[in-house]
């Protein structure tokens, strides 16, 4: 090795001249931009991609959830157009002796698997139609004042029709003078609340009146729908036991215990269809009479109407936030898939823009460390 | 008023242009520093042929960034930053770059510049790439000690500090002595 010695300007003068370019002129840059050129038009469509894809993936999400609003909507839907569809497919009809017992235990699983549903023999929806009548409780209440309230509670009591079934439910009346004042609950047919009420304009002078209307017509035809599917598995057992007399006695009694139990259920559905009858058919009129030269009622304390306002703003509110609370649980659990994957494409686009983004910062991020 | 002749725009304005679609703008500002590119990308990479390409790569990158220049640096420093990237990368992808390669190997007896020459470049690649690229950058015609520290985003003092640590592992590499340097 020749150990000749490097004089401190050599070195420097050598460092110098090894960054110089002693070599042709050249048009890098022009190679460059050509290149970059060449590759515009992919770089173009990569563009349009992108922004397609950021369109897209908004346009996805907007989907997305719509879909899990419509999934959440639909939920209870499929549940119980499966339940019909199960309903309405053939029980599995199992050979020997266990037929009949299967096919009872088959009878009662529907029964309690769609107990709202109604059963094939009646497919009928039970949904209300637009034209289906409406089943309406009425509620009404007036307060007369009269010159004898002792008369004109004897009056009241005559508007109740008898032989249309109306009836009074409650009847009180008191006090003397001034102080003379009565209070009767009437059930009257629910077409008559008009026109007991202009009769009653002719008994005394009428100072308040107020009705109000429930509308129980879902009630009513899911009632009548339930019991038109245990009237259904009722025959359906009694079918089974006409035709299986002499089964075993075991089995027999298996389908009469059963029977029981759907007759006790009718029963207690037919009942209450009685009872939603006569709420629907009568109406209840409240009548208050006093006398004309009662004093007037003392006005309750301001502080008592504010506190009732209050009160049922604030339990509106809870019930408001509570459903709120049950619709958002249930669009968030029932769409937790969905909710996955828009949170996994999310995090994917916010990565792969992070990685660009540091791609493009580090081109001028220095290299060397010390 | 007559619009300024290109030669005479600084370089932030030419690149602004470039930007906007104006490649003889690009054109201008490869006048004014493609060979001092290449020459320090040929000391860095000791070979002509890949210093092509690194400074070809600098401007594609220059050509992709040129919009989201921000200005913080100089349009100049901005530019041997991403070239003195691209040397370390493409250093780092070939770990071992024979010298000289691509060039015509020596067959005939060096002259004695060329021999001296010939062993500072070995004593170079013996160097880490961070005590080279400060030396070249230090001694680089191109750039003042200001825009070299610039280049590597560390204060002069350092840069300083740094290149003269760099000059005595070389010396070292070279069997020079110190003493004999000292005189």
């Amino acid at each position: 090795m020749n150990n000749s010695p490097f004089p401190q300007d050599l070195i420097e003068r050598q460092l110098s001249e090894q960054t110089e370019w002693n070599g042709p002129d050249t048009q890098l840059w022009r190679q460059a931009l050509d290149a970059h050129t060449a590759t515009t038009s992919s770089a173009r469509s990569w563009n349009l991609s992108r922004r397609i894809s950021r369109g897209g993936l908004i346009a996805a999400a907007a989907c997305l959830l719509l879909f899990v609003g419509l999934v959440a909507i639909m939920i209870p839907a499929v549940g119980s157009a499966r339940s019909s569809i199960r309903l309405a497919a053939p029980a599995a009809s199992p050979a020997g002796a266990d037929a009949m017992e299967a096919e009872a235990a088959a009878v009662m699983q529907r029964r309690q698997a769609s107990p709202n549903a109604p059963g094939p023999v009646h497919a009928a929806s039970p949904a209300v139609s637009a034209t289906s009548p409406r089943h309406v409780v009425r509620k009404a209440s007036v307060e007369l004042r009269s010159t004898d309230p002792a008369a004109a509670f004897s009056k009241v009591r005559l508007l109740v029709n008898d032989a249309a079934g109306e009836y009074i439910d409650d009847a009180q009346s008191g006090g003397e003078g001034p102080n003379a004042s009565a209070q009767l609950t009437l059930r009257i047919a629910a077409n008559r609340v008009g026109e007991v009420i202009a009769r009653l304009a002719d008994i005394g002078k009428i100072t308040a009146q107020n009705s109000t209307g429930q509308d129980v017509t879902d009630q009513v035809v899911d009632l009548e729908a339930r019991l038109r599917n245990e009237q259904r598995v009722e025959s359906e057992l009694l079918d089974m036991l006409g035709k299986n007399k002499d089964g075993r006695v075991e089995d027999l009694l298996k389908i009469r215990q059963n029977l029981a139990t759907v007759r006790e259920s009718i029963e207690r559905m037919q009942a209450e269809r009685e009872r939603m009858n006569r709420l629907t058919t009568l109406a209840t009129l409240l009548v208050i009479i006093r006398a004309e030269s009662a004093p007037p009622p003392a006005a309750a304390p301001w502080w008592n109407s504010t506190k009732t306002t209050l009160g049922d703003s604030w339990k509106q509110g809870i019930r408001n936030f509570s459903e709120s609370l049950a619709w958002l649980i249930e669009v968030l659990v029932g769409g937790a898939l969905w909710w996955g994957i828009l949170g996994g494409i999310a995090f994917a686009s916010v990565r792969v823009r992070r990685l660009v983004r540091a791609a493009a910062a580090s081109e001028s991020a220095p290299r060397l460390q010390a | 008023m007559e619009p300024r002749p290109i030669e005479s725009l600084p370089d932030l304005e030419l690149l602004r242009r470039f930007a906007k679609g104006d490649t003889a703008a690009l054109g201008e500002l490869a006048s004014r520093y493609e060979r001092c590119l290449l020459g320090v990308a040929r000391g860095i990479l000791q070979d002509r042929t890949l210093a092509c390409d690194a400074v070809q790569e600098t401007w594609l990158r220059v050509i992709r960034h040129a919009k989201g220049f921000d200005g913080r640096s100089s349009v100049k420093t901005w530019l041997y930053r991403i070239l003195v990237n691209r040397a370390i990368d493409m250093r780092a992808r070939r770990s071992v770059i024979p010298l000289n390669e691509g060039e015509a190997p020596p067959t005939v007896p060096l002259p004695r510049d060329d021999e001296q020459a010939g062993r500072l470049a070995e004593a170079m690649a013996e160097l880490p790439d961070a005590s080279r690229v400060v030396l070249l950058l230090c001694h680089h015609r191109g750039l003042t000690h200001e825009q070299a520290a610039e280049v590597l985003d560390i204060p002069v003092g350092t840069l300083k500090s740094r290149s003269f640590a760099a000059m005595r592992q070389l010396r070292a590499a070279l069997g020079v002595v110190e003493e004999e340097a000292r005189s």
